[in-house]
């Protein structure tokens, strides 16, 4: 039986400098076998592209293994092994009687109660907000939410999403709280390892910007341009995003061959499930060619980018695809 | 600069209220940004001050036409960059005002503070204490001095949330994004029915009550009135159970939205709508999710009504008056004013009206129609 005191949660605080340093220049062989298997995880993980590993999931090696990603410091391949580590964390909570993922979203740092009466977990709203907020869709919604004074009643399913997202955060906070050049005088002894690790990356990622030929990306609204940013940036995008994103590139002439490129550096990047997704959503398959969501669902969802840009904030632009063809009309109005 | 002369009778007066500014809140003042605008030039900002004392002293020397302070809690509030300053944390506020108000534009200025009394009411008490829990001790409401109230969060529990989650409360506050269609979809997840969805199941409930008993909605036409009366007396099974369709349309509870046909998903949108648009507080959005806002300084003057940005308690809401709890009594003088454009006001319950020419009035009437830019007062009159 899997208890959740094996559940790891990842402070950054539990793990000093010092600790982590002790760890990979050891002399004890537990110590060097651990180290040794969290690298070779990590090329692993390169080298077949999926993911195989995750029984080792201890506090211990997620932060031997996170060094070991921010001395090789490339963040497509750190943030695809999060996301492995996230859905794994998701799927352990899924078999736990709910009283103990009570016990472990509490662990986590959730202020979480569990709610006999209704079989539910009711979370703060200060916690609640903290994490809903980057999970898209109107089903984690505030305005959709059982809300009694101050507490949020969420289902399992629900707290589930919430636990993975806590748990993404602390790793994700780990590794950006810790400098690259610490983690390569943390991990020195093993520096060999770090630049094998990169180079393989670099050669199996085959990493170049995308290829947008024809269009002319720096006529795309902020939104669009901040989704293709976070998707070559290796940023597992929201589904929304995503489908923002391909329609619209559809809408203005690209072709599903160069729209499928951009995902390729996507931390979950499965060319069948890809290649089915752009399909349907340009028509291709489903017959129905999609429109981008206008702005203001955007804006709901928190997926708009616009900050300062002054087209964005005039009162009268409600659609990316305005944007567009205003930017573009424009441009060739000034060339005349 | 402009209005300079014209508004120097009306500093006169501001400065009779400053010379003896005792300030006492917002808490930290040494972490706020304060900012200012002047009688003549524009907005100084960045500034702080170490104590109330220090801040007293500024004010009564400078008497600013507006004075802010920043809902941010700041590790350096004098650094001019939002970057440097150290965002810490920041209050959660509202903004209630006449801009977001229907029909303002048909509304004398007596109703219009009436119409925002009863939304800033409705939004303490139905969502802030009733929906996030917050308690009375928690909040902070002060009328603006101007066309509305503020309402300030002031609470651990809010301090860190970022400009998204901000905007999530405030769409809650809006009924933004609420509709039908999400509603059905996520009805189901709920244990038992509140916000919004008891508000729209408690309407839902009430009108299939009503069709069951032959009486319609207005909204329904009359050959939809048929079909949904002879679809009420259908049989389902519902949970191995079977039943006629009104006994669980007409009654509370989250079952019925699993059985609605075509017919009712229109009358349960367009009691959603009905729903949202009586609920739902007007508060100005991009104050709630900015979190560097700068917002008035508690007991300053108002500009444009030389009335007081004064609090007040959630039990004095329900029928507080502010053209009379909000005159500062530095106000409590004869001011020798001359009118340009003619108003009606109501003060401490006396009507005025005002028409054109030169005259005497109590000096709070002649701050107001001088902050409004209506008169300039010609000499004040002890």
């Amino acid at each position: 039986m899997m208890g959740n005191s094996s559940l790891p949660v990842l402070f950054r605080e539990t793990f000093t400098t010092q600790s982590l340093e002790n760890l990979f220049h050891s002399y004890s062989q537990k110590d060097t076998d651990e180290v040794i298997s969290a690298i070779n995880l990590a090329l692993e993980f390169i080298e077949k592209g999926e993911p195989e590993l995750l029984s080792y999931i201890s506090d211990r090696f997620l932060a031997i293994l996170l060094t070991f990603l921010r001395a090789v410091d490339e963040n497509v391949l750190t943030n695809r092994i999060l996301i492995t580590y996230r859905k794994e964390i998701e799927k352990k909570c899924r078999d736990l009687p709910l009283e103990e993922i009570e016990e472990y979203s509490k662990k986590l740092g959730m202020d979480a109660n569990m709610e006999f009466e209704d079989e539910m977990i009711s979370v703060s709203l200060k916690d609640y907000l903290g994490i809903a907020g980057r999970i898209s869709g109107s089903t984690y919604r505030l305005v959709y939410q059982d809300i009694r004074h101050g507490r949020i009643f969420v289902d399992r399913e629900h707290v589930l999403k919430l636990i993975r997202e806590y748990f993404y955060s602390n790793m994700k906070n780990f590794y950006d709280e810790m400098p690259a050049d610490k983690a390569r005088d943390i991990t020195s002894p093993f520096a060999k390892a770090t630049d094998t690790a990169k180079e393989l990356f670099k050669s199996k990622a085959g990493l170049t910007s995308p290829e947008l030929g024809e269009v002319e990306s720096t006529k795309f609204p902020p939104c669009i341009k901040e989704y293709i940013k976070q998707v070559s940036e290796g940023v597992n995008i929201p589904h929304m995003a995503r489908f923002t994103m391909v329609s619209f590139l559809h809408k203005i002439g690209l072709e599903n061959q160069k729209i499928m490129d951009i995902f390729k550096t996507a931390p979950d990047f499965n060319e069948k499930v890809t290649t089915y997704q752009v399909n349907h959503i340009t028509g291709e398959t489903s017959g129905t060619q999609y429109s981008p969501p206008k702005c203001v669902n955007l804006q709901s969802n928190h997926l708009c980018y616009k900050g300062e840009d002054p087209l964005c904030n005039t009162e009268w632009l409600k659609h990316p695809m305005r944007y567009y063809e205003i930017k573009k009309s424009s441009r060739s109005e000034s060339k005349k | 600069m402009p209005g300079q002369v014209g508004d120097q009778g009306l500093k006169t007066l501001f400065s009779r209220y400053y010379k003896d500014f005792k300030s006492v809140e917002p808490d930290q003042i040494s972490k706020r940004e304060v900012g200012y605008i002047p009688f003549s030039g524009t907005m100084t900002r960045h500034l702080a001050f170490k104590t109330h004392r220090d801040l007293e002293n500024f004010v009564t020397g400078i008497v600013p036409r507006h004075l802010y302070y920043s809902s941010t809690y700041y590790q350096w509030p004098l650094e001019k960059k939002m970057i440097e300053k150290g965002w810490m944390g920041a209050e959660l506020i509202f903004d209630l005002d006449a801009d977001h108000l229907k029909g303002a534009s048909e509304m004398t200025y007596e109703q219009i503070l009436r119409n925002v009394r009863d939304h800033t009411f409705r939004l303490v008490d139905e969502f802030l204490i009733g929906l996030a829990g917050f308690r009375e001790d928690e909040l902070r409401i002060y009328f603006s001095g101007g066309r509305g109230y503020h309402v300030h969060v002031v609470s651990e529990k809010v301090y860190s949330l970022n400009s998204d989650a901000r905007r999530e409360i405030s769409n809650m506050i809006r009924g933004e994004g609420l509709n039908a269609k999400d509603l059905i979809l996520n009805i189901n997840n709920y244990g038992k029915l509140s916000g919004w969805a008891e508000l729209v199941d408690r309407e839902v409930t009430d009108t299939y009550k009503g069709i069951a008993n032959g009486e319609y909605p207005k909204f329904l036409a009359e050959n939809d009135r048929a079909a949904i009366s002879s679809s009420l007396e259908q049989a389902v099974s519902l949970n191995g159970i079977v039943k006629k369709r009104k006994d669980i349309l007409a009654q509370p509870g989250k079952n019925k939205y699993r059985l609605l046909n075509q017919l009712d998903r229109e009358v349960v949108s367009r009691i959603t709508d009905d729903v949202r648009e009586k609920h739902a507080c007007e508060i100005d959005e991009p104050v709630t999710t900015d979190v560097h806002r700068l917002i008035r300084f508690p007991f300053s003057l108002h500009g444009k009504t030389g009335l007081m940005v004064k609090p007040l308690t959630f039990s004095d809401l329900a029928d507080y008056d502010p053209l009379t709890e909000a005159i500062p009594e530095s106000s409590d003088v004869k001011a020798r004013i001359e009118v340009k454009r003619k108003l009606k006001i109501r003060m401490r319950g006396e009507n005025f009206e005002i028409n054109e020419g030169e005259m005497e009035l109590p000096g709070y009437v002649a701050g107001f129609c001088a902050g409004m830019g209506a008169a300039q007062i010609l000499s004040i009159i002890n």
